[in-house]
């Protein structure tokens, strides 16, 4: 509070400021700091409205944002539905597992497990593979996941928790979960169809057995019938008897039934030892080397061309270059070369400059009837080829030569031994 | 010191008034135009027992308006009851200030509206021209015809510590409107009747002979003086008559809208000194004071005296200056004690030996500084002897 003096107030003064000219006029004088006030109000309120326009326009575009995601998310939640609804009624066992561990098992995968799910999740996934099967399963797994090239379907054998070993076929391929690289593998049981093999093999042994000594033994009562035929010939000694005529007829059919069982001895052997990756320039010259090749050229262009085929492949050559030698009759050269097409797969052309097939038979050449009347040994060629899916016809020109084209599917060649083919494994 | 017919610059401020009957129940709306939504009621408890503050709170009600009554304001409000108003206009969280009562609900409330505004205490915007920040909206419903606060820049706050009342002067102080409406004096007593037509009478001679009055202020002096002359002789004899109650309320305004231009003189300035130290009502204070203060004065604006005095119905024709004097004085006497007020200052208990500290307070006071002579400390001393 003021201190208050003794002395007499200045009453000149006292009465100057009470007529009050001296003093700014009531109750207006706030009026400039008003109209500040408002002018600084008036500018805020434009800042607002100017903020609120931007944040309705951002709201909207949240709006939108929002009705988008809402709409992936249904999306997504449609798809994580469907996803489990495959994962959990597939008949292959189904896991992830990342950086070594288990990290999700289907209903499946659990049933062949022996267990839960819920109590393999963490678990190093190889407690559930065979230990010898350890060190190439692994290597496999720690390939993928740095990216080097690797077979996706392997074969192995899992232990369950009733130490049962399992026989299996895992296909894997890398995934992002929890947004780190992870192995999704399908696991399949192939116990049945390892039986089923087995069963087949032994089935394809006793039956080869039975062909051999059934060849066998044809091939011998052919070879007496050939002696005790030669013995009556030089019995008989007259050269103009009738009898003798019989006796080369029986030749030639003793001839066609010994062709038969040469046929039917490779036919036997199609389809029994698993396809493999094969060189094609190897092949080729392993084929040529039992004939007698040396007076034909041969241009080799097929690079490290490998192939998926039947281990008879190599015959498949031999009956091209023994149908040149045969029938190509002026054929001096033979060119084995490729192209890949558009569809990804890849022609193989074998190309001599003979007289060429005649246009009535390019049909028919590869026809079984053609072959018991010529015995050119194309059917067979067809058929080993069939096996892995490769077609093969005669595009060659009658009187300039024959052309075999021999057609891959795109996931039956590859270049360089690995790594290229589509989906075939060795 | 004579003024008149001098060109000196003079201004004069008013509040906006409606005068007239039931004025005071136009509360609600005015204090609406204001903005308010909550109102502090600021009153005395014999006003509310007489039930003149109901029919104006209903009014605020009526406008959606809350209201918070204080009534805890004695005659000659104290510096404490102002600040114990201002807390809880702060605490009832109120915007508008509505005073009904006579002049000391009144000057509480202006004292409450400067606290809430500038903080500090009411003490320090003691003198003229001290308050930086206007004070919240106030609404003014006198109850007297006398106080003149409801339109005056004046306000008078007891200093209970010095025992002093002081005076606050500010053209912020001024009300934002006065209802003034004749009917609450009707239930006003005899004594007060009196009271207060004096302190407007002696409001109205004070401004009259003021060095600060104009020709705007002499104007409503003179009339203040001529209306109470006819009418509060006639009101304190018919308190329920509404025509005189009605022109007392007339005069009243009169005097406090020129003692705010004006200002006072030594009779308040004294009479302000006699409230703080022994609480004695200010308008029987002024009328014991005023007859020696005239006297004293005299020689500085007789003829402004001489008009008074004609304003009174006196005749001078023929009279000699000292025969003017003493027959204006002899008819403010003559007035007072035909009031009913007869004591004198030793009745109402104050002694010789408290003039001094009376006559030093008194000097301090604004109000001296427009007396029309210039007192010393002897002077008043004399002038407060002479009223004993």
């Amino acid at each position: 509070m003021k201190k208050h003096s003794e002395e007499t107030p200045d009453w000149n003064d006292q009465r100057k400021r009470i007529i009050g000219l001296g003093e700014s006029s009531i109750r207006k004088n706030y009026f400039p700091e008003l109209q500040q006030k408002i002018l600084e109000l008036e500018k805020k309120n434009k800042d607002l409205n100017a903020a609120y326009e931007d944040l309705s326009i951002k709201e909207e575009e949240l709006r939108q944002n929002y009705e988008e995601l809402s709409t992936a998310e249904g999306r997504l939640r449609e798809s994580e539905e469907k996803y489990r609804a495959v994962v959990s009624s597939s008949n292959d066992g189904i896991v992830i597992i990342q950086d070594g561990f288990l990290q999700f098992v289907n209903p499946k995968a659990a049933e062949m497990l022996s267990g839960a799910a819920d109590e393999f999740v963490n678990l190093p996934y190889l407690e559930f593979i065979h230990s010898r099967e350890h060190q190439k399963i692994d290597e496999i797994y720690q390939k993928r996941m740095h990216g080097e090239p690797v077979s996706s379907v392997n074969e192995s054998v899992l232990v369950n928790k009733k130490q049962e070993l399992v026989d299996i076929e895992l296909n894997a391929n890398i995934i992002t979960y929890r947004g780190k690289p992870a192995d999704l593998v399908y696991i399949r049981d192939i116990r049945e169809r390892k039986r089923s093999q087995k069963a087949l093999e032994q089935a394809k042994k006793k039956l080869n057995l039975l062909n051999y000594v059934t060849f066998n033994e044809i091939k011998n009562k052919i070879f007496t019938i050939s002696g005790y035929q030669h013995f009556i010939k030089s019995k008989i000694g007259n050269a103009e008897s009738p009898i003798l005529s019989f006796l080369l007829k029986e030749d030639d059919l003793l001839g066609d039934i010994t062709e038969s069982l040469k046929f039917a001895q490779t036919y036997q052997d199609l389809g029994l030892k698993i396809a493999r990756w094969q060189n094609v320039n190897q092949v080729f010259l392993m084929a040529i080397s039992h004939l007698d090749f040396i007076k034909i050229k041969h241009h080799v262009m097929i690079g490290d061309l490998e192939i998926f085929a039947d281990p008879l492949l190599e015959q498949v050559f031999q009956i091209l270059a023994d149908n040149i030698l045969v029938h190509g009759k002026t054929a001096t050269q033979v060119t084995l070369r490729y192209e890949q097409n558009h569809d990804e797969s890849v022609t193989i052309f074998v190309e001599d400059n003979g007289v060429g097939l005649p246009a009535e038979i390019k049909e028919s050449i590869f026809l079984p009837e053609f072959q018991k009347t010529k015995s050119v040994g194309l059917f067979l060629a067809g058929e080993i080829l069939e096996i892995t899916e490769i077609s093969i016809r005669e595009t060659g020109t009658p009187g300039k030569g024959a052309r075999f084209e021999m057609t891959v599917p795109k996931d039956g060649y590859r270049f360089g031994g690995c790594g290229t083919e589509n989906g075939k494994s060795a | 010191m004579e003024t008149s017919g001098s060109f000196e610059l003079r201004k004069f401020v008013a509040p906006e008034f409606v005068l007239g009957t039931d004025a005071r129940l136009l509360a609600g709306r005015y204090a609406k135009n204001l903005g308010a939504r909550h109102v502090l009621v600021v009153t005395g408890p014999n006003i509310i027992r007489q039930g003149w503050v109901k029919g104006i709170t209903d009014k605020l009600a009526a406008e959606e308006i809350d209201n918070t009554i204080f009534s805890s304001v004695t005659p000659n409000p104290r510096d404490h009851e102002v600040m114990n108003g201002a807390q809880v206009f702060k605490e009832s969280g109120c915007d508008c200030i509505v005073a009904i009562g006579g002049g000391s609900p009144i000057d509480c409330a202006k004292g409450i509206g400067i606290v809430s505004s500038n903080g500090g205490n009411i003490l320090d915007y003691e003198g003229v021209d001290n308050i930086p920040i206007p004070a919240p909206p106030l609404i003014c419903i006198p109850t007297t015809a006398g106080t003149g606060a409801d339109v005056s820049q004046f306000a008078i706050i007891n200093d209970t510590k010095r025992k002093v009342k002081i005076a606050i002067v500010s053209k912020k102080t001024v009300p934002d409107i006065a209802l003034i409406d004749p009917l609450p004096l009707t239930t006003l007593s005899h004594e007060l009747t009196a009271h207060t037509g004096m302190d407007a009478i002696t409001h109205s001679v004070e401004a009259y002979v003021s060095n600060a009055s104009s020709p705007v202020t002499d104007i409503n002096a003179l009339e203040s003086i001529s209306l109470m002359h006819a009418h509060l002789l006639p009101a304190v004899k018919n308190p329920k008559n509404l025509e005189h109650r009605y022109q007392t309320m007339v005069g009243s305004l009169l005097a406090g809208l020129a003692f705010s231009n004006a200002s006072l003189g030594a009779v308040h300035a004294m009479a302000h000194s006699l409230g703080g130290f022994s609480d004695l009502p200010h308008g029987e204070c002024n009328a014991l004071l005023l007859e020696h203060v005239m006297a004293f004065n005299y020689p500085a604006c007789p003829k402004r005296y001489e008009t008074i005095g004609k304003t009174l119905g006196m005749d001078f024709s023929g009279c000699s200056v000292a025969e003017k004097k003493e027959k204006i004085i002899s008819g403010v006497v003559s007035l007072r004690e035909t009031l009913g007020i007869t004591e004198t200052l030793s009745d109402l208990g104050v002694k010789k030996q408290d003039i001094p500290s009376l006559a030093r307070n008194a000097l301090q006071d604004p109000c001296m500084a427009t007396n029309p002579r210039k007192p010393t400390i002897k002077d008043i001393e004399r002038i407060y002897e002479e009223a004993l």
